[in-house]
């Protein structure tokens, strides 16, 4: 559905930040992103979003690239989730949620009972309904984060396609409380929606367990990829961080990581 | 959850109440006491017609022009709060008023006399000038950056601030008492305009520009959540930032070559109007341009009255309300 072709870009000219990536997101796949800080994992999310646009290589949605669709037609079909959300001003969370509909009106146009509506089942679909009327600015960490993913949810409803969600290290400022309501939030909705997810993180227990494909990043390259339990291995984990880990399965299948002691690449 | 038509509505009429009232009251109030029967008794001559003189010349225009200058720098500055993703910022910190400051001086000290777009050479030039501020800061945004860099915005307007400012007490070092005295005049911010011509050259530039930031409602919004998710929601998010600078600037311009540069109107409304109906910028533009003509016109009425026959200028009366507001504010957020 969303194919990433060996796709390069930097900020400024000499010093790429990604370097040839390539990623093939089928619908309703989960797909991690891991990567030592820098490594190009934000950047890369921003091209798959369309945000940005690669300066070689292709991003293409359904066998076209992003850059030929409108804002719009994109922002139905691919919402972020960034790492932290400040606001300049004080907006509730059911504005918040709202502004996830700008792309489904017209310049002048305001929110109907169908945008109410898919703003009310976002919101219930985090577990944030009973926070609608309170200012944002005064919620935890993991509260602004299920409200950000319903304002997300907000967006992908009522188009026609298979929606894609894209998380950049959206658990990174929780404690593990959050990041495990975060992750069966997410969880959640794969099932009940379908959607595709792309999340970027530094926890591995998290991409362990939630996710079923990896793709390992330094440096702007693609070290690995594949299914998480091919590729989840201590070997990789060292030379993706240069950090000695033991990687246990557990009796269900799933993988824990457990860091030992930094070693070097 | 009211509806927003329904908000919307309620706080246009509530708003739109208190700028009309301001703007029928205004005129019969000052220092003179006027009959309002003789000033529309259409049977005498204008010209045999103190009370029609006074209504129609002076006070009039200069309550228009108040709630005209109060509704565009009240609107501006929630534009540029909006823009900069800073509560703090003015209609003038980006040097369109210093710009417009140097114009007025450079006419006052050198005595132009010519006309441009049915202004006189004074407003005329303050508008010129503010022009040359948007320009300058402008290029400097957009210079190394893709899109436009507010962070330089910000600061490149601060430092012109400063920059103009010079230049205007260099020139001023050497200009004689009365044409110093003039340009200090013009830096208080009056509306002592005495005549339509100045409102009717600035309407059309006030009007589209309102009309703009109508428009400019939803993404600013979405610009309060940051450039990245603004732009993943779908919105042009360097399209809109500029948009909102050159229809604020162009607004701010109208306004301070009609009154000077009026401080505090651009910051203290949009604060209050937040107070009462919340962030969405489609209640707060309206909500402020109404408030803020209602505002300017009502400071205006007390310059007016305070310590008459003498009219203080209007922008000594919003400092001094302003000024222990905002410092309030300050403290209040921190």
């Amino acid at each position: 559905m969303l194919i990433a072709h060996d796709v390069w870009f930097g900020y400024d000219e000499r010093t790429p930040v990604v370097c040839g990536i390539s990623l093939d997101v089928a619908p309703g796949a989960i797909v991690g992103i891991l990567g030592p800080n820098g490594s190009g994992k934000t950047t890369f999310l921003r091209l798959l979003a369309g945000t940005r646009r690669p300066q070689r290589g292709s991003v293409m949605l359904d066998g076209q690239p992003l850059a030929s669709r409108s804002r719009d037609a994109l922002a139905r079909r691919i919402a972020v989730v960034p790492q932290e959300t400040q606001l300049a001003f004080d907006y509730s969370v059911a504005e918040v949620a709202m502004m996830g509909r700008y792309a489904h009106l017209g310049a002048f146009e305001i929110e109907g009972p169908d945008d109410t509506a898919f703003v009310s089942a976002a919101l219930a679909a985090t577990g944030t309904q009973q926070l609608a009327n309170r200012p944002f600015a005064t919620l935890s960490g993991g509260e602004k984060q299920r409200v950000v993913i319903a304002a997300a949810l907000a967006q992908l409803s009522g188009g026609d396609d298979a929606p894609l969600l894209l998380l950049d290290e959206p658990t990174a400022s929780l404690d593990i409380g959050y990041q495990l309501e975060v992750v069966s939030v997410l969880r959640q909705l794969h099932a009940d929606r379908g959607l595709a997810i792309v999340i970027s993180t530094h926890d591995l227990n998290l991409a362990a367990s939630l996710c079923d494909q990896l793709l390992l990043v330094r440096e702007g390259r693609v070290i690995a990829e594949g299914l998480t339990e091919t590729v989840l291995t201590a070997v990789n984990i060292r030379a993706l961080y240069g950090v000695e880990a033991e990687v246990i399965v557990r009796p269900s299948g799933r993988r824990v990581v457990l860091p030992l002691e930094r070693v070097g690449r | 959850m009211t509806s927003l038509r329904a908000r919307l509505v309620l706080t246009t009429a509530g708003f739109g109440a208190l700028a009309v009232a301001a703007v029928v009251l205004a005129p019969l109030v000052g220092s003179t006491r006027i009959s309002l029967r003789a000033a529309f008794d259409w049977s005498r001559p204008f010209n045999d017609n103190p009370d029609a003189q006074i209504f129609f010349i002076a006070r009039l225009p200069r309550t228009l022009a108040g709630a005209s200058v109060g509704a565009l720098l009240a609107a501006a500055g929630v534009v540029f709060q909006g823009l900069l993703r800073n509560p703090l910022a003015t209609p003038f910190t980006l040097g369109i008023s210093a710009g417009a400051a140097l114009g007025a001086m450079l006419a006052i000290t050198f005595n132009w006399s010519f006309r441009a777009l049915g202004l006189s050479a004074v407003p005329a030039a303050a508008f010129a000038g503010s022009l040359l501020a948007v320009a300058i800061v402008y290029g400097l945004s957009q210079a190394r950056h893709r899109g436009l860099s507010t962070t330089v915005l910000l600061l490149a307007g601060v430092t012109l601030n400063a920059f103009l400012s010079a230049l205007i007490l260099f020139v001023q070092y050497f200009a004689n008492f009365a044409d110093t005295y003039r340009t200090l005049r013009w830096l208080m911010g009056d509306l002592d305009v005495s005549s339509y011509e100045p409102l009717i050259a600035a309407f059309p530039l006030g009007l589209v520009s309102l009309a703009i930031f109508a428009w400019l409602a939803r993404p600013l919004n979405l610009l309060a959540l940051g450039a990245d998710s603004a732009e993943s929601r779908g919105l042009n998010v360097t399209g809109a930032q500029r948009t909102a600078f050159l229809s604020a600037s162009l607004a701010t311009g109208a306004a301070v070559s009609i009154g000077g540069p009026i401080g505090f109107v651009g910051i203290i409304i949009p604060h209050l109007v937040r107070l009462i109906v919340g962030s969405d910028h489609r209640l707060v533009l309206p909500a402020a341009a109404l408030f803020g003509a209602a505002f300017l016109v009502g400071c205006d009425m007390l310059a007016r009255t305070l310590m008459a026959p003498i009219e203080l200028p209007v922008g000594v009366i919003t400092a001094l309300i302003g000024g222990p507001f905002f410092l309030w504010l300050l403290v209040r957020r921190a």
